[in-house]
């Protein structure tokens, strides 16, 4: 039997952790922009962090953007014959 | 958006003057920077140990996206819990005033605790500095009993902690002077 699913179906599970990754930096900014207290400081700590994501979102697409999505991933499953 | 700015909480009352606004000694955070650092370094090493069985997978037109997205997500995982233990740092504070001591404490993400104590209820402080590396660097805990609580108020991993004993014991002398003079 073969099954054959386009490459982009790994999209989906990046996607879905990428989601739950963005829901974790509105949270970690939004706690240092709540409770800082001192301003300069948690600006630049805010700005770092910011240009790290930047900076990982960036590699990340040039990476994965000259992948052909498109192209069919084929799994082949042998099912045995049983002996009796 | 709201701000708690934490110095104006701490002046509410008129006479009210901060002593001292204390954090977690510098070592930890060092100490936590050099952990998601080797956690930065290691697909690094990875990569030159494993150079030569890697050469067939990143050549794979299946294997080389499935990698790329596994380093992808490992590099952004890492980055937020870099920040998350550095935001449990910096927001981890120890307010002492001349009339309160605050603890305002960040718990990962989602958690955050706040509590005071007046200085004029602390009975006994006691510190300590144990192990090896709060010994070296001369940091360690402070341990203050109330009258009537049970559980014990505690700055944590506070740099010179006799000294913020000796000053907590001092101002708490003060304030109950100044309670007697005012009651």
């Amino acid at each position: 039997m073969q099954l054959s699913f386009p490459l982009s179906v790994f999209l989906i599970p990046y996607l879905v952790i990428l989601l739950v990754i963005v829901f974790f930096i509105f949270f970690t900014v939004r706690n240092l922009s709540r409770y800082r207290t001192e301003n300069t400081f948690s600006f630049i700590a805010l700005f770092l962090f910011v240009v790290g994501i930047i900076i990982i979102s960036y590699v990340s697409y040039n990476y994965l953007s000259p992948i052909n999505w498109r192209e069919p991933v084929d799994i082949g499953l042998q099912l045995g014959r049983g002996n009796f | 958006m709201h701000n708690i700015h934490l110095k104006k909480l701490i002046h509410q009352k008129g006479y009210e003057k901060i002593e001292r606004v204390m954090r977690r000694d510098k070592i930890i955070l060092l100490a936590n920077l050099f952990f998601y650092f080797i956690l930065f370094l290691i697909p690094v090493v990875l990569y030159f140990i494993f150079q030569s069985y890697l050469q067939d997978i990143l050549i794979h037109n299946i294997w080389r996206p499935v990698l790329i997205i596994v380093t992808s997500i490992y590099y952004f995982s890492t980055w937020i819990f870099f920040f998350a233990a550095f935001l449990d740092y910096y927001l981890d504070t120890w307010i002492i005033t001349n009339d309160r001591l605050l603890n305002v404490e960040q718990e990962g993400v989602f958690a955050r605790t706040m509590a005071e104590l007046d200085l004029y209820k602390i009975q006994d402080a006691t510190s300590d500095s144990r192990g090896i590396l709060p010994y070296l660097f001369g940091y360690g805990n402070v341990h203050i009993q109330t009258a009537g609580q049970a559980k014990k108020f505690e700055l944590e991993q506070v740099p010179t902690p006799h000294e913020v004993r000796k000053l907590i014991m001092d101002l708490a002398e003060e304030d109950r002077k100044f309670h007697k003079n005012n009651s």
